[in-house]
């Protein structure tokens, strides 16, 4: 199989200018589909200030807007999240959810939930939503640091391990769960099972704000982790020779990966294999150099979460599937086929 | 002064001593070969040098400096180490993965291209810049990785003298690219570069090196030009098996030959 460079500069320019236009697409559609079809023209009177029906003006402006943003900045947020742990782990099977991380801060957030219940609900919205994602965040920083030190070795990280560990993981954090709901009561137990499902139909505009900010915080931190990041698939030891700061560079990325996935947890659940199936497509197309490889998929992930939450609120309107199923449904045969072709080539 | 100075150096690995008050010396533009039986601390001397272990005796000066003083970002502009094994699966293109050569260095687009086509060029391996390296085979992965190395270090851009690290370059390789590696090692140290290479075939480390370093056990056993260390006595005694050494017909280098 041959790709030659100029190929893949000139998929990388198509890849840009196509994921673009998606975004923008997917992003008017999700604002258009539900259980009320609105016409882009309502849409954008709606929007700028135009005269509708009262009704029709809330659904977009409260509800399909900020519920849109979410969607984009947490798809996003995954995509980058998966791209970067693949980099660490130098694998193209590790994925947020099938390694642990999503289970982890999942366990800490419903920690938050159980013991902060009481705290969030004196210091109000928004520090209830910080509160319930700080939990998020140390539970997420918690699994990737485990699951990294148990499952890397100096030639890389097993894959049967890490997959292994996701497994461990997951059964403990299930366990925990479990005890937590035990203990907690009526209004929280109703909190952790909707949360646990992964939907984005708390959306709001603290959430989407928030999200927002996180994905951009993460886009600004990302270039500077690009040409290390390329170094690190080479090996470890071959990324010092050519003078990264391997182990201040691996702190960085599980820091910025548990604070993305942490996050994504906190807002809307858990949400299975966008992380794995976006790099990968990008990959695919122009090639691992991560300079390239993060903004796409962070494009890529934002497409593919507005459009599976618009299959999510339109397939049986108007009832509402939790996207997280959507998402699994979609990537589960994509993962079963990635396994499977790694064994026929010998994997 | 030498680029690379190592005085009484002593490694440990998890309490054992596995290379012991060990002394060499450097010079730019000199090839140095490590032998020694499997096991004799070989890799783990080489690993020190690319400062991956710290010594447990002993100093290590690389341009006059203590090793442990230099920053990394600041020892890959005048070091480059290739290690036996590169486990690269991702599938970037051979140019891109000599490209990652030319991390450590912010000398511009047009240089880096201008490096890697003279380092790609000089082994060989210019005609596979637009394959994908998962689909190469392992000798011609190995030529790219050295590539890779060699394009770190390709020009003197900093006031520091360069040092090549090779741990057995040339093991996996038919006969044919074994000696195509061995002369563009060469013909990169004879550019002013100190090469300092892990070699198990004693005639071909023989061949292309200024001195050789015999490791057993961790010690120096002998340290010297190829004619000085390669005896038959020397050799039998290091290998623990009967060998001859004659002079080759045309180069008269030594070689060893198994009884």
């Amino acid at each position: 199989m041959v790709i030659p460079a100029q190929q893949r500069a000139h998929r990388r320019r198509q890849g840009t200018v196509g994921l673009s236009v998606a975004l923008v697409i997917s992003f008017v559609l999700a604002l258009l589909l539900g259980s009320v079809s609105l016409s882009p023209l309502m849409v954008g009177r709606a929007l700028f200030g135009g005269d509708t029906p009262e009704h029709l003006a809330l659904i977009v402006q409260s509800l399909r807007l900020p519920r849109a943003l979410l969607a984009a900045s947490v798809g996003a947020i995954l995509a980058i999240c998966g791209a970067i742990l693949q980099g660490l782990f130098r694998n193209p099977l590790a994925d947020p959810s099938l390694i642990g991380v999503t289970a982890g801060a999942s366990v800490g957030a419903s920690v938050m939930i159980v013991l902060g219940a009481s705290l969030g609900s004196m210091l109000g919205g928004i520090a209830g939503v910080s509160l319930v994602a700080s939990g998020a965040f140390v539970g997420g920083l918690g699994t990737v640091w485990l699951v990294y030190r148990v499952a890397t070795g100096i030639n890389g990280t097993s894959v049967a391990t890490m997959l292994l560990m996701g497994i461990a993981v997951s059964a403990l954090s299930a366990s925990a769960t479990g005890l937590l709901e035990y203990f907690a009561d009526n209004e929280m137990l109703r909190r952790m099972s909707l949360w646990r499902m992964g939907g984005l139909d708390g959306a709001n505009f603290t959430r989407a704000g928030v999200s927002s900010l996180v994905l951009l915080l993460i886009l600004v931190a990302v270039p500077a982790f690009g040409r290390a990041l390329n170094t690190l698939l080479l090996g470890e030891s071959q990324a010092r020779h050519l003078g990264v700061d391997v182990e201040r560079l691996k702190t960085r990325l599980i820091i910025l990966v548990a604070a993305g996935v942490g996050l994504a947890v906190a807002v809307s659940g858990s949400i299975a294999f966008v992380g794995l199936v976006v790099p990968h497509m990008v990959r695919l197309w122009v090639g691992p150099d991560h300079r390239v490889l993060l903004p796409l998929s962070a494009l890529g992930g934002a497409v593919l979460l507005l459009l599976a939450d618009a299959v999510a609120r339109t397939a049986m309107a108007p009832a509402e599937l939790p996207v997280g199923l959507v998402t699994a449904l979609l990537g589960a045969p994509f993962f079963i086929s990635l396994l499977r072709r790694r064994r026929l080539e010998g994997f | 002064m030498p680029l690379l100075q190592i005085d009484h150096l002593s490694l440990q690995i998890e309490q054992r001593e596995l290379v012991r008050d060990v002394s060499l010396a450097v010079e730019p533009g000199e090839i140095l070969s490590i032998i020694g039986p499997n096991g004799a601390g070989k890799t783990t001397l080489l690993r020190s040098i690319s400062a991956d272990l710290e010594p447990a005796a002993g100093q290590l000066q690389f341009n006059g400096r203590p090793l442990s003083d230099w920053r990394a970002a600041e020892r890959a502009l005048a070091m480059a180490v290739l290690t036996q094994a590169n486990p690269l699966s991702f599938p970037f293109t051979v140019g891109e993965v000599v490209a990652l050569g030319r991390t450590p260095h912010s000398t511009g687009l047009a240089v880096d291209r201008e490096v890697c086509r003279a380092a790609m060029k000089a082994l060989d391996v210019n005609l596979l810049e637009s394959r994908l390296y998962p689909s190469l085979s392992g000798g011609e992965k190995q030529r790219v990785q050295l590539a890779r190395v060699m394009a770190q270090i390709w020009r003197p851009d900093t006031g520091a003298d360069r040092l090549l690290l090779l741990d057995e370059p040339v093991t996996s390789l038919d006969l044919g690219h074994q000696r195509q590696l061995m002369q563009a090692i060469r013909q990169f140290a004879d550019s002013g570069v100190g090469v300092v290479m892990v070699v198990h075939d004693i005639s071909l480390a023989a061949a292309y090196s200024d001195h050789l370093l015999a490791l057993n056990n961790g010690q120096r056993v002998a340290y010297g030009t190829p004619e000085e260390v390669v005896t038959s006595a020397l050799m039998s005694e290091l290998f623990n098996t009967e060998v001859d050494v004659i002079p080759h017909p045309q180069s008269g280098k030594p070689v060893v030959l198994a009884r």
